[in-house]
């Protein structure tokens, strides 16, 4: 591995100033032999006139300095060496004319290539965010509607890609002055303490959570979301934070228990979102209610600004808990075992419509009039029959759904609990909110301890040191003059300090020394490495100890950098660099997007966790140093229980039934499962949800896993059609692609990986044949076997393959090849620029280095961490 | 601005071979006593969940259709609205894909009321708004760059932008006069690290140096904004905000007021307002429906939730409703009603919640001085079959934009409707 010694930094600056480039404009004559090479086995067919496949390579000289040249004579580099071109029916090179060539284009090449270049580039949104809450230690999220990053070569850290346009400017000025209000806000009047009356009409209904009965609000049903399991007052919204005397008449109805009822009355912000967790919400009080005669509860509790307070039901029986699918099917069950015409009419209802059209109140309506209904069939009304096994199949299946339905059940005949009128008087009062607390605390951070805005001494150190931190490194003393005379300016006009301190926040975050970062030509000096290093490895600015080996210059030392390198490696799922990086290589950002078709039984729940998996198992990668054969044929996942048995179907000893978090789980080596190739996110995001397409996810591997992406398919081509009577097989469907030259050249390299890939059905399930859809009597869809699956063909070095067993197999063989691709992604994602042939050169040297030394992961990080790449802008 | 040349449009409508019907005659007879017939503003609104299409389309076309349920609240508009049917923008399907609706094919792409506003609304205080009623959660307006512009949900915020009290004003003047001192200082120091870095990144700061420019822009067009006299209005909003789910169609009565007082009062001449669409369970009449919004669009055809989703929908018209009364009666500095000079367009990205279909977009347009009072149905099975996007290039060419063409289409209506 090339390591950057102090003598290699200094000759890189001394022959890379800027307008090197600019000085070499001369075209560069081709060499007679390799001109003899050209006219000989090359311009048959690509010169001028012909160029077939849009290649001319009729040059007497080249202009190596162009990347256009480059990119097209690295082309050229890659047919040769791999032997794709000349064409096998043509005349051949000798081996000495062979490596001539090479040689001569791989030396043109290197020379001609810069190392560097990565084009001034903005903070992204995840950057800013993340740079905003290190700053100031607070709680940020940009407002919805904050311009979207535009990425480029798949990445958004790219700089030339991160465009700055003036929606987004007038964003960050927005955003700028509301930090600045957040952190020193206009000084408001003191507030006038009112008493606000809240009658049951006044609350909240939203996802059926509750209803409105003999005038007060019925609360049946619990879960984790706000939105779906609790009430709250929709017209109240307190300005101020205070103390609030809070006055509650409750109820119970329904049959008597021994148990009181439990009201959670807990506080909540109204602009955040509905559908945050109870258990994340802040309780005021809880209160036991026993008495069906409604009873008065009065207590006092501190209210924030901006929040009102929020009621819940704690232990109601009836509970669509996701996680908690016991306890809602013993509720449907003791309903059922108590009464079978219950029991049969709900049979009738899922029977009558198996899509759910059923939710809610209408539902319940329905239950009932088939109770009453003479011609109900209870034949099947039995807890041991099939047809109640199938509903309770199906209840569990979608709590929500049954739960907004029985709720209406509770709400006529309980249990539920009632809220009658709510009484809020306050202020009494005023406190701290937390934002207070933590306004306090941003301030003594931007001002230090024990300081006097009446000393312009201060003033100076203060506004010194609060503008390195912003700009991530020492100002120079012009830049703080201009700061200190706007606030003082400001001052004489008759503000007070704090507003200065707003001027001067505002005018901080909108300068570009923020918004941009690495301004260093060549070398990166010790703050954009510590910039560089840091945005990398945790999307956070460089924390204090980065920015004081900045200062002592330490950081560019090898050894010290490393240490660092390794003291910020992102080692768990929670790390942002993981979700990011991994959302973008491994495209399971995309998984948002895609609906899983219903009949292939795949979750929201599942795509989440399913998406988690690729983190957790990227993570477990780099935290234990794992080698790099293991990114494609792992011993390990992590996965949850209901993933492991329905889409990986593994044995019940492999992992924990009843675990119901993610759990790692044992796999065989060399299996179907496992690794970037069969996880079942990746194989969703290469999929569209409904069907998978063998072209796609061809490609796709080639470009992430092999690093070989083949050039954009030709435009009047048409996708091709999935044939849904499964008469026919894509690979009937693609077989021109074997037969027409013009596809042959690309589509030989594609079609066999994504055809082994083809035993993965749209959510990653294993499948031996094509699936043909069809309706049974009662318009539910069942599939059967259609055409058998054949997932071999002949990798471009000619391995024949069988499945995806042996493609993992191939991949592990040539474990360098995609060493080189990640490592190739993680350096464009951490430089901002898509590495040079001279850079990949040096990827490649430490590729192969890191095979010698074990093959790990991290290692493979952090040596790339300290390439010459990596230190250069 | 650049309008559009009476001459022009009719040279055009020959060269595209379109044969023109009587009503075009008219308008454009009309065009040549009035000296300005363009409409002046546009206002866009979008159902997330869409309208039950059985309940919106009228069983016949023409203009003598029969009122649909859900017209009916509008049905003493009759004459100056304009219901079609059958038109889309030919993009893929599902919740994802509901943003194109303004947008054509491409769901970032710049949207129309953007490419409307580039043109008619630098002038006004603020060249457009968006407002939400309800959490919102999609886009509807798209800038050139692809941005999604976030959308007002708080009326009361919308209120302070249009009515600023003394205290808000002096505190905005404030801010704009004291933010331009800040930018002077941050572009001097910009100007320094200009100097000090490579040609490509000073290339790439002079984004940096247009952007600021165009926030000094904005700040001066603020400023000067503050300087004229702010338009006062006795109309006061609750002493809440309804935000709350189950709040939404007061949400939306309430933008829609403020929506009429807006254009008014000229402060801007482009508004779109999203109708937003989740699980609130309303409250209409005094009736709580049986399920939450979300769940009664996925109706299934179970006639019963249609019943409700329709009682919910026929809200949003009573809604619409009222914002056209009040700009039939509001009227602008010449005295005439605004209606006549605005482009009014009811629609939706979604087809048909129930399938997440986005094709077949039930479509509304009214005022604008169009000849109304059809139902316009368009055959979807014949090759040259109009777009949404060609509803767009009239809407268009009527506020005065040379356009003639919006994402995948490049025909027009006028042959239909103009």
């Amino acid at each position: 591995m090339k390591m950057l010694s102090r003598i290699h930094r200094s000759r890189q600056v001394v022959l890379l100033p800027f307008f090197y480039c600019t000085l070499l404009h001369a075209a560069e004559p081709v060499p007679e032999r390799c001109a003899k090479f050209l006219s000989t086995y090359c311009l048959d067919c690509h010169d001028a006139a012909t160029a077939e496949g849009e290649v001319n390579l009729e040059y007497s000289e080249i202009a190596w300095d162009t990347d256009s040249a480059r990119h097209h004579w690295e082309r050229v580099l890659k047919a040769v060496k791999t032997g794709a071109m000349p064409p096998q029916d043509m005349a051949q090179p000798d081996s000495a004319e062979h490596t001539a060539m090479l040689q001569w284009l791989d030396e043109s090449l290197t020379r001609h290539s810069p190392t560097g270049g990565t084009v001034l580039r903005r903070l992204n949104r995840d950057e800013y965010r993340y740079t905003i809450r290190q700053l100031f230690g607070m709680p940020f999220e940009l407002p919805d509607g904050f311009p979207r990053d535009t990425s480029g070569q798949q990445f958004d850290t790219i700089g030339d890609r991160l465009i700055l346009s003036p929606p987004l400017m007038n964003a960050y000025a927005d955003v700028a002055s509301s930090i600045a209000d957040e952190i020193f806000p206009p000084v408001r009047p003191a507030p006038v303490s009112t008493v606000r009356m809240v009658t049951p009409d006044d609350l909240v209904i939203s996802y059926s959570s509750g209803s409105v009965r003999s005038n007060a609000m019925r609360l049946a049903s619990r879960c984790g979301p706000k939105m779906r399991s609790c009430t709250w007052p929709s017209k109240v919204e307190l300005t101020d934070s205070g103390l609030y005397r809070i006055q509650i008449d409750a109820s119970t109805f329904g049959p008597a228990s021994a148990e009181p009822m439990l009201l959670k009355v807990l506080a909540s912000d109204v602009s955040g979102k509905d559908s945050v967790n109870v258990n994340s919400l802040r309780l005021l009080q809880q209160i036991e209610v026993s008495e069906q005669q409604a009873t008065t509860v009065e207590f006092e509790a501190e209210l924030y600004e901006g929040q009102t307070v929020v009621f819940h039901y704690a232990n109601a029986p009836l509970n669509s808990d996701r996680a908690d699918k016991e306890s809602l099917l013993a509720w449907f069950r003791s309903k059922f075992e108590a009464d079978p015409r219950y029991l049969a009419a709900w049979q009738q209802l899922t029977q009558d419509d198996s899509r759910g059209g059923f939710r809610g109140g209408l539902g319940w309506k329905r239950v009932k009039n088939f109770m009453a209904s003479d011609e109900l069939d209870i034949r099947q009304a039995t807890m041991d029959s099939e047809a109640t096994k199938k509903l309770l199949k199906a209840i569990a299946g979608n709590p929500v759904l049954y739960t907004e339905t029985i709720a209406y059940d509770s709400f006529e005949n309980g249990p539920a609990l009632e809220i009658h009128d709510v009484l809020i008087e306050g202020p009494l009062s005023r406190v701290d909110g937390p934002r207070d607390t933590t306004r306090r605390k941003i301030r003594s951070g931007i001002l230090g301890s024990n300081f006097s805005p009446d000393s312009d001494q201060q003033i100076r150190q203060m506004l010194t040191r609060f503008l390195s931190r912003v700009f991530r490194r020492p100002v120079q003393p012009e830049l703080v003059d201009g700061f200190q005379a706007m606030l003082q300016q400001h001052q004489a006009t008759g503000h007070g300090f704090e507003q200065c301190m707003h001027l001067v926040l505002r005018a901080a975050l909108m300068s570009p020394r923020f918004l941009y970062r690495e301004t260093t030509e060549g070398l990166l000096d010790e703050y954009d490495l510590a910039s560089r290093l840091a945005y990398f490895l945790t999307s956070h600015p460089p924390d204090d100890k980065l920015l004081a080996l900045a200062e002592k210059g330490k950081l560019s030392d090898t050894r010290i950098l490393r240490v660092q390198a390794v003291r910020l490696m992102p080692r768990d799922q929670a790390a942002p660099m993981i979700r990011r990086f991994t959302g973008q290589w491994l495209d399971t950002n995309r998984l948002d997007d895609i609906m899983p078709d219903p009949r292939l039984n795949f979750t929201d729940e599942d795509q989440r966790r399913s998406r988690q998996e690729v983190e957790m198992f990227f993570a477990e990668m780099v935290k234990k140093n794992l080698p790099m054969t293991d990114f494609v044929s792992p011993d390990f996942t992590f996965t949850t229980a209901g993933i492991a048995r329905k889409i990986y179907q593994l044995n019940d000893d492999a992992y924990d039934p009843k675990n119901k978090s993610m759990q790692r789980v044992t796999l065989p080596r060399d299996g179907r499962y496992g690794g970037i190739l069969g996880q079942a996110a990746v194989l969703m995001a290469t999929a569209n949800g409904v069907d998978t397409q063998p072209v796609v996810r061809g490609v796709w591997v080639l470009e992430n896993v092999l690093g070989d992406p083949p050039p954009p398919p030709p435009k009047a081509v048409p996708a091709i059609t999935p044939d849904t009577t499964g008469a026919r097989t894509p690979r009937d469907l693609l077989a021109a692609h074997a037969t027409e030259d013009s596809c042959t050249s690309c589509h030989r390299k594609i079609d066999a990986i994504g055809f082994a890939l083809e035993n993965f059905d749209a959510v990653g399930r294993w499948r031996d044949h094509y699936p043909v859809w069809s309706k049974d009597s009662k318009g539910r869809p069942v599939s059967r076997a259609g055409a058998t699956i054949d997932s071999s063909g002949r990798l471009p070095d000619g391995t024949s393959i069988a499945n995806i067993v042996d493609l993992k197999r191939w991949v592990t063989n040539n474990v360098d090849q995609f060493s080189q691709c990640l490592a190739e992604k993680l350096i464009t994602y951490a430089t901002g620029r898509e590495p040079s042939y001279v850079e990949r050169k040096e990827i490649s040297g430490i590729v192969e280095q890191n095979h010698e030394t074990g093959n790990g992961f991290q290692d493979l990080i952090l040596a790339l961490v300290l390439s010459e790449t990596f230190h250069t802008k | 601005m650049r309008r559009l040349q009476t001459a022009h449009r009719r040279s055009f409508l020959k060269a595209s071979g379109v044969s023109v019907a009587l009503p075009m005659l008219e308008s454009l007879a009309a065009a040549d006593t009035t000296p300005d017939n363009t409409a002046r503003r546009l206002v866009c609104i979008g159902g997330y969940l869409g309208f039950h299409q059985k309940s919106i389309y009228p069983q016949q076309v023409g203009r003598d259709y029969e009122i649909s349920p859900l017209l009916r609240p509008i049905a003493e508009h009759r004459n100056d609205f304009t219901i079609f049917s059958g038109l889309d923008h030919r993009a893929p399907n599902g919740h994802g894909a509901w943003s194109n609706y303004l947008c054509g094919q491409d769901p970032a792409a710049v949207s129309l009321d953007q490419i409307v506003a580039e043109h008619i609304g630098q002038n006004s205080r603020f060249p457009s708004v968006q407002l939400t009623a309800g959490k919102a959660s999609r886009s509807m307006s798209y800038t050139r760059q692809g941005i999604a512009l976030p959308m007002i949900q708080r009326p009361s915020v919308f209120y302070r932008m249009l009515f600023a009290s003394a205290d808000d004003r002096a505190h905005t003047e404030y801010l704009l006069k004291s933010g331009r001192s800040a930018l002077d200082l941050v572009l001097t120091d910009a100007q320094r690290l200009r100097a000090n870095v490579s040609g490509r990144d000073a290339e790439k700061l002079s984004e940096y140096f247009d952007s600021v420019r165009d926030v000094e822009k904005r700040m001066a067009r603020q400023l000067k904004g503050i300087d004229n006299p702010i338009p006062q209005t006795d109309y006061r909003l609750p002493n809440y905000d309804p935000v709350a789910p189950n709040l939404m169609l007061e949400a939306e009565t309430l933008m829609y007021d403020l929506m009429a007082l807006a254009l008014q009062t000229d402060s801007t001449r482009v508004a779109t307002m999203f109708l937003a669409g989740l699980g609130q369970v309303f409250t209409i009449d005094g009736e709580t429906l049986q399920a939450g919004y979300h769940a009664l669009s996925h109706h299934g055809n179970d006639p019963d939730k249609v019943r409700d989703l329709v009682k919910v929908e026929l809200e949003h018209m009573k809604c619409f409703n009222r914002f056209l009364n009040q700009l039939k009666t509001k009227t602008d500095a010449h005295g005439r009603p605004l209606l006549d000079s605005t482009v009014v367009m009811m629609g939706t990205g979604m087809g048909d919640a129930s399938r997440h279909a986005n094709d077949n977009l039930p479509t509304i347009v009214a005022g604008g001085g169009f000849r109304h009072g059809q139902h316009l149905a368009i055959d979807r099975e014949q090759p040259t079959t109009p777009l949404l996007g060609d509803l767009f290039i009239t809407m268009m060419q009527r506020l005065g934009l040379e356009e003639d063409h919006f994402s995948n289409a490049n025909q027009n209506l006028n042959h239909l409707f103009s």
